[in-house]
């Protein structure tokens, strides 16, 4: 308990803010603008038959509102909408949502919808979570639903009654949710009927049925981190910050069985299991057909295969895009190779006369005497691929990429959350290479900091999800935002990580000035134009805020042009009647200077005015 | 002489004072050229058609220029951007119309009659300087200031202009 309570709070220290990952399961029943398909079935709906339209007691329809003949099963009352899928609000007339006539005096406490076997991370957050709406208008049997989560062995493990959320036969959509972290690893989701009448309503409208992790959001920005491509809401996306590295296997060794080889990849193990004894070659056969470009390793040993057998990779931590080159593949047979997941091949050949190679899916390639270098996108723990068909051998080497640990200042803090990366005081949204000035800077949300030792705020570009695209990176920098430069999605890295540069307009702002209040009226002038007071168009009291105003079209105001001596003092000012904010033309130094401060008062001197600031 | 200017000033010929105050009673000491009471106003530069058309401008010269909505400062020679920003505005239309007397001017300084160099208001004496008006936080404390304006902010001890929409800032180098 002691150690749940402390995971707990650990989630809570480090996340301040949160949003959904990618969802485990998830149904929002789509759309439908045709005859054909504004109406369909689910196969997770459970003790109810189908009828597209008006279904009666113990029927269901997955629909759009418009599509049905009674209003018992429509959202009439509320514009006809489904509901939204992020905000319950953001509905459409075209999307579908699943229309239940609940058989209540059969069904009471028991399940209408039910998902088996969804795997899940014991420890991590998860949401169970469904928009409901009421829609028999006005009936007086209200729907009254639970959201339960079970084991495998149908031990209940979580449940959220819907008694609160104030539901009524009003087709307003509610949203019921239920937070869980689960302590198995394989859990079924089931939505129970709780209202015993349905004489006279419980028809219930049901959308968005998600099952999703909720996971960090460190820049508050509503896109959880393994979504965002910009964490930190800098503008610099995270693979520009720290991008990924690719690497070849290093040195191989083989089990006394031949059944496994062991290796590491830039210091990640890994565990290469063959459901066949492999064995090895000296070098990669034909190593030269390969273009030197991708560098393929000819490393002694080589992995060789020869047999029929199922092969898995397991990385010691997940590993980015892998990388696998087959050398020979169908060494006299033609040999098919199936994947457990989807390649994309990034090279390929075959060499001597009949040869081939074919890519036949998604999942399968097939080759005689091919040569192929094909990866696998995205990150994974594991992957598996099996030849089908003996033949001679074929050689086999892999690789994968790796998130790099990116800490340019050293203060802890990965670039990629780090708002001020190389600790030089200047925000790297604003070091990034475009044009963000230090007034569209924002004090950044969720827990996004500039780290120990930099002098940065901690501000970045955007704090919620009104200010980011659907990638979560704020549109001051995307195409068309008023900060972009390449017309495309985020800025570059400029000189973020450079602590020995620091942009003029790291510290430059500019402010509005305040229109409410009592304004007041300049009452002197000196005008070139022959004019003043009410009968000279009440100038200058309608130039608003100052003591003087002056008026000319060809005429400055030219002001004390001094001397000033090799002390830095005015020549013919006694310093004794120096005065802070005192302002002249240093004739010596050619600049305007004015008597202040540098260090907030503690002392004064005459300074060249040319440090464009900000007040902040 | 001491001059305490606190009524309407209508000048249309070269007119002379050796220090001025205005909205105080006197200035500081005698170093002092020009300078302002205590209270949230600052000082509205002239709004110069543009800066070309400023002919015979000295160092020193301080302009807002209604073309780019800018205030400037001449140094060495060429117009100093002190406001930088690009979004000013302003409503020039009480003064398009009105044609500019040549000999309009005010000097501040001894011998101020006899002095040529261009400009509505010089500050002559080679021994003197202003002191700007000075306000805390310009920009939270002037209520819909003119454009042109400048001050000095003594929270953070900077230089303050604005072009009509925004406060420039300015501190020591």
């Amino acid at each position: 308990m002691l150690m749940l309570l402390a995971g707990i709070l650990g989630f809570a220290q480090t996340c301040p803010s949160t949003a959904e990952g990618t969802p485990v399961f998830k149904n929002d029943f789509g759309t439908g603008t045709s005859n054909s398909n504004t109406t369909t079935t689910d196969p997770y709906v459970v003790n109810h038959t189908y009828q597209s339209v008006t279904p009666p007691d113990g029927s269901y329809s997955v629909t759009t509102s418009s599509a049905q003949g009674a209003t018992y099963v429509e959202t009439d009352l509320t514009g006809g909408k489904d509901a939204g899928y992020n905000n319950i609000a953001d509905g459409s007339v075209t999307g579908r949502y699943l229309a239940i006539n609940i058989n209540s005096g059969g069904t009471v406490n028991t399940v209408i919808y039910r998902v088996s076997n969804l795997n899940v991370v014991p420890g991590q957050l998860y949401r169970f979570r469904i928009d409901m709406a009421g829609l028999c208008n006005g009936c007086p049997d209200v729907p009254n639903l639970q959201l339960s989560i079970k084991d495998g062995n149908d031990n209940v493990l979580a449940t959220a009654n819907s008694g609160n959320l104030g539901v009524a036969n009003d087709d307003v959509w509610r949203r019921l949710n239920l937070s869980f972290t689960p302590t198995t690893s394989i859990v079924k989701l089931e939505i129970v009927n709780l209202q015993a009448n349905g004489g006279s309503g419980n028809d219930v409208g049901i959308d968005n049925i998600v099952f999703t992790p909720v996971e960090c959001d460190s820049d508050g920005d509503g896109v959880a981190d393994s979504l965002d491509i910009d964490d930190d809401n800098d503008g610099i996306l995270d693979t520009v910050e720290c991008p990924n590295q690719f690497f070849w296997t290093g040195p191989i060794a083989f089990s006394s069985d031949s059944k496994t080889v062991t290796g590491s990849i830039n210091g990640v193990g890994y565990t290469f299991t063959s459901s066949q004894p492999v064995s090895s070659t000296t070098s990669v056969f034909q190593h030269n057909v390969f273009p030197p470009s991708y560098g393929v390793p000819n490393n002694n040993p080589t992995i060789r295969n020869d047999a029929i057998s199922t092969n898995v990779i397991t990385f010691s931590q997940p590993m980015i895009d892998p990388v696998l080159v087959f050398a020979s593949l169908g060494g006299g047979p033609t040999v098919p190779v199936v994947f457990d997941q989807p390649i994309e091949v990034l090279w390929s050949t075959c060499t001597g006369s009949g040869c081939i190679f074919v890519q036949n899916s998604s999942t399968q390639i097939t080759g005689k005497e091919a040569y192929v270098i094909l990866k696998v996108p995205g990150v994974h723990n594991s992957i598996s691929f099996n030849y089908t068909v003996a033949e001679t051998y074929v050689n086999f080497v892999f690789g994968a990429s790796q998130t790099m640990a990116c800490d340019t200042d050293g203060d802890g803090i990965p670039n990629q959350l780090d708002l001020d990366s190389d600790n030089d005081g200047c925000p790297d949204a604003i070091e990034g290479d475009e044009n963000v000035t230090l007034n569209q800077l924002v004090f950044a949300g969720g827990n996004v900091t500039s780290g120990t030792g930099s002098t940065a705020p901690n501000k970045n570009l955007c704090a919620s999800s009104a200010c980011v695209d659907a990638s979560g990176v704020p549109n001051l920098v995307n195409s068309g935002g008023a900060a972009d430069i390449g017309g495309d999605e985020g800025q570059g890295l400029g000189t973020s990580q450079n602590s020995a540069v620091q942009p003029p307009g790291c510290s430059t702002c500019y402010k509005p000035s305040v229109t409410s209040g009592t304004t007041l009226n300049t009452t002197a002038g000196i005008s070139a134009l022959g004019r003043a007071g009410t009968g000279g168009d009440n100038w200058p009291m309608v130039r608003k805020g100052a003591w003087t105003a002056l008026e000319a079209k060809t005429k400055g105001m030219v002001i004390n042009r001094v001397a000033f001596d090799n002390t830095g003092n005015p020549v013919g000012i006694s310093s004794s009647n120096f005065v802070e904010g005192m302002m002249a033309y240093d004739t010596t130094n050619n600049c305007l200077k004015v008597y202040t401060t540098k260090d907030n008062g503690t002392t004064y001197g005459w300074y060249c005015m040319e440090n464009q600031t900000c007040p902040d | 002489m001491k001059k305490a200017i606190n009524i309407l000033s209508l000048l249309l010929f070269t007119s002379g004072f050796s220090q001025v105050a205005i909205g105080k009673t006197s200035v500081s000491n005698a170093s002092v050229s020009l300078e302002f009471g205590s209270g949230n106003r600052g000082i509205i530069l002239p709004w110069v058609t543009s800066a070309a058309s400023v002919t015979g401008a000295v160092d020193g010269t301080m302009i807002y220029d209604i073309t780019d909505k800018k205030v400037k400062c001449l140094k060495s020679g060429a117009w100093y951007d002190l406001t930088v920003d690009t979004t000013g505005v302003v409503d020039a239309s009480l003064q398009t119309s009105k044609t500019e007397l040549p000999g309009a001017k005010v000097v501040v300084g001894t011998g101020g009659a006899a002095d040529t160099t261009p400009g509505i208001l010089v500050l002559k004496d080679n021994n003197k300087a202003m002191v700007l008006p000075k306000v805390a936080s310009p920009h939270l404390n002037i209520i819909n200031p003119a454009a042109g304006m400048m001050v000095y902010d003594t929270v953070k001890h900077q230089l303050a202009v604005f072009n009509g929409t925004v406060w420039s800032f300015w501190k020591p180098l």
